[in-house]
């Protein structure tokens, strides 16, 4: 049998793919794993530690009530200390969260509210950009310290209704499959384009259109498991808040801010 | 010890500045070599030491007060050029956030602080040590080095303000910048460093250096752990007793406002006028001016400024900690 290799197998080939500004598909990676990242971290945070997460969040909105309504700069600079002094004891990644989120909101508030030097009330610039500082700080201290699902759990202590919390919980937990099935897909396209693809938008709209798809598919499936394991519409946690020691500490808190705010706004 | 904004002319200011940038740049290249990511908030934890140390103001006879400045007890803990960073941070919270040391002034105060005296406390230390294998060695040195190292810092204030009459007057001979002459100000800075704030600073030196090597060893730069609870303790503690720092009324030599120059006594006689620098001069109004804020007790407000400016000094050096890269050796 006369087995020769085929003569366009024979030519040396030096084929260079045409370059392709790809950098939005690595942006939208890269910003997809970041985000997938962070929701399962918080996924698998410590849950037995510290206080309550409903009483860290009854406390961060409190606070951030008192701080609106305060007119004594003293009182905004006590929280800051607070504030400064928990940061002092987190890991170096979460305190640049913290921090990087709080700069970032009082920059911008500084940028929105320049004109109002010009206008002749530079101290309401510094009051406000201050505010929104510790008010940044505050909430996203709370998001790194706290898992989300704890959050969702504690909302049910506020009496918030089943329905929203179910939503809100199904929300967080969606995004990350979602995100995963989004990243999949970047990665197959990534691993299949060679040389310039001029067909992105169709690309991009094709991967929102699949996510779609699925997450439909997903919901269906889902509530299909529910109704399975006897889902009757009510949405139940099966721990119930107990109060333990480190409770008392948000409370310690709040109520010595509650003096100090009446105190200082001449209240008492 | 801190120089005030126009206490000295804008271009002794640059020449100092100038001066501290060479050292700056060693200092932070030697850092970032020397000192592991897992050991640079310990850097912070030196910068809070030294913002609180300076807190504790101590009285002379005479109404003036003065302070420990902490940089041999860092430099100690994690090598001169660390306590130079350090320093040079707690100096920047001080004049930035306190109104305490001028922004122009910020060059030739780290000079005195951040560069003379940590590298040469750290340098009689290390000198001291090395010729005995003894413990007491050590803390000898410690106390040499720290008593010598604040009052080199001090002499060179001393000189810095001394030389502005000389070189900056107006035609009628009145000063423009610091009115008081090396003469004047060489004994009146140094009578008080000799004596109290120099004791002051020897004991604040080795009592903690003492301490953290008794309790929490894991803060010197050669050991391998890194447990800093008895630290955070003794930071609290400082902070807690910080008001204390009040009770000494006067102001440091040197360090007095415009309003109040004209009527300082020297030599029996009040100067009888505020320096045209100092009138006209750049000053930047600072959210805690000297510490205090109008309508809130002093004790309040010194306690506030003392935890902000030590937790600052903290974050400050986690978050750069947080921005090195891991080294990695193979």
């Amino acid at each position: 049998m006369n087995a020769s290799l085929p003569d366009w197998m024979k030519t040396e080939e030096a084929y260079q793919p045409t370059h392709d500004a790809d950098g939005f598909i690595t942006q939208t990676s890269l910003q997809l794993m970041g985000v997938l990242a962070r929701a399962r971290h918080k996924g698998s945070a410590d849950v037995h530690r510290g206080a309550s997460a409903s009483f860290k969040l009854l406390l961060t909105f409190y606070l951030l009530v008192l701080l609106a309504l305060a007119q004594n700069s003293f009182f905004a600079l006590v929280v800051l200390a607070g504030l400064l002094i928990r940061c002092c004891f987190l890991p170096g990644k979460t305190l640049k969260t913290v921090m990087g989120a709080a700069l970032g909101g009082a920059f911008l508030s500084i940028l929105l509210l320049l004109p109002s030097v010009f206008l002749g009330s530079p101290k309401s610039m510094l009051t406000i950009s201050f505010k929104v500082f510790l008010s940044v700080g505050l909430v996203n201290l709370l998001s790194v310290t706290t898992p989300w699902n704890r959050l969702t759990e504690s909302l049910r202590f506020f009496h918030v209704p089943d329905l929203f919390i179910f939503t809100f919980d199904i929300t967080l937990k969606y995004i990350v499959l979602l995100g995963e099935v989004c990243l999949h897909m970047l990665d197959a396209l990534r691993l299949r384009s060679v040389g310039t693809n001029k067909h992105k938008g169709k690309a991009f709209s094709g991967i929102m259109g699949t996510a779609f798809l699925k997450s439909r598919a997903m919901a269906e499936e889902m509530y299909g498991a529910m109704v399975c394991r006897g889902f009757e519409g009510e949405y139940a946690s099966l721990q119930k808040p107990k109060l333990t020691a480190f409770d008392l500490l948000p409370l310690t808190v709040m109520i010595a801010m509650t003096v100090l705010f009446f105190y200082l706004e001449g209240k008492i | 010890m801190h120089i005030p904004e126009n206490y000295l002319s804008p271009q002794t200011c640059a020449v100092m500045t100038a001066a501290m940038i060479p050292v700056w740049g060693h200092a932070v290249k030697q850092v970032r070599m020397e000192i592991s990511k897992d050991k640079m908030p310990l850097l912070g934890v030196g910068a809070a030491f030294s913002f609180l140390g300076m807190m504790f103001n101590v009285p002379i006879p005479g109404g003036s007060t003065g302070h420990a400045v902490g940089g041999t007890l860092i430099a100690l803990l994690l090598g001169p050029d660390a306590a130079c960073v350090a320093v040079t941070i707690a100096l920047l919270i001080q004049a930035v956030l306190f109104g305490d040391g001028g922004i122009l002034a910020f060059g030739a105060n780290c000079f005195n602080m951040a560069f003379v005296l940590p590298y040469l406390g750290y340098g009689i230390y290390t000198f001291i040590k090395n010729r005995s294998s003894s413990d007491k060695a050590g803390y000898i040195g410690a106390a040499i080095g720290s008593y010598v190292g604040i009052n080199a810092a001090a002499l060179c204030a001393a000189v810095e303000f001394g030389l502005q009459p000389l070189l900056f007057h107006d035609a009628a001979g009145q000063a423009l910048y610091c009115p008081y002459g090396l003469n004047l100000s060489i004994p009146s800075m140094m009578v008080g460093h000799l004596t109290v704030f120099g004791l002051c600073e020897l004991i604040f030196t080795t009592a903690i250096f003492a301490f953290i090597q008794k309790t929490s060893p894991g803060m010197l730069r050669e050991s391998n752990s890194t447990s800093k609870t008895p630290v955070y303790v003794l930071i609290a503690a400082l902070i807690a007793a910080v008001p204390l720092g009040l009770l000494a009324e006067g102001t440091a030599w040197g360090e007095w406002g415009a309003d109040e120059i004209a009527e300082v006594v020297t030599n029996g006689s009040a100067l009888g006028y505020t320096p045209a620098g100092m009138t006209s001069g750049f000053e930047l109004s600072t959210i805690f001016p000297d510490y205090t804020m109008a309508g809130v007790p002093d004790v309040a407000a010194y306690l506030l400024s003392a935890i902000i400016g030590a937790a600052i000094s903290v974050i400050l050096f986690r978050l750069i900690a947080s921005a090195m890269k891991t080294k990695t050796t193979y």
